[in-house]
């Protein structure tokens, strides 16, 4: 199967499963989506392991690399920035700004000691930490 | 842009005229990448270029090659 037809394959599946939970939720039926997005779920794997062609290589590796760098960036910066200000305006005479200036600065914290750690550990898989 | 160019549009002709998709078969990559690949925008691992280089079977130096 080509990447094309799974797409389409891919499709028809979800047109079904969200008409079958239209009609499941108009007679009052509640459960029968959960069965229905398991079996829509196990039929788009199958169907997705009969795709031969490649649909992820090396570049599309090296995109999503890029891009959860610029997003930890932006993301960390933007959280930060909003804490310190949060927390500047909790000082100034708004002390209900408190609790959120905190979750964010820590989140910002937080995303920080992940980007770290993770960085140690590719380090050490793709080596070149230590002259031998 | 890349420092290094290739002669991929150029191989793919001379090899009976083969598809962006048939030559990312033989690959092992993407119809995107080699798109990409055609119009310098991308460089592609070594190990991705000995594969394209094999599927035109020549060298990896007739298909790469490096203007630093």
């Amino acid at each position: 199967m080509t990447f094309r037809a799974y797409r389409i394959v891919k499709f028809i599946i979800m047109l079904i499963l969200v008409a079958l939970t239209i009609v499941a939720l108009d007679y009052g039926i509640a459960w029968i989506p959960i069965p229905a997005g398991l079996l829509a779920v196990i039929a788009m794997l199958l169907a997705r392991r009969r795709v031969k062609e490649v649909v992820v290589d090396e570049r599309n590796y090296a995109i999503a690399n890029r891009a959860s760098r610029f997003t930890f960036q932006v993301g960390a910066t933007i959280l930060a920035f909003i804490g310190v200000t949060l927390e500047a305006l909790n000082r100034g005479g708004h002390p209900e700004l408190h609790p959120y200036a905190l979750t964010l600065i820590y989140s910002a914290i937080g995303l920080l000691v992940i980007y770290i750690f993770s960085t140690l550990y590719y380090s050490g898989k793709l080596g070149g930490g230590v002259e031998e | 842009m890349a420092r290094i160019s290739n002669n991929i549009r150029r191989l793919r002709f001379d090899n009976n005229e083969m598809t962006q998709e048939e030559l990312a078969v033989k690959a092992g990559c993407t119809r995107q990448t080699i798109i990409a690949l055609e119009q310098g925008k991308y460089v592609p691992s070594i190990e991705l270029g000995f594969r394209i280089a094999r599927a035109f079977n020549v060298r990896l130096e007739d298909v790469f090659q490096y203007e630093g």
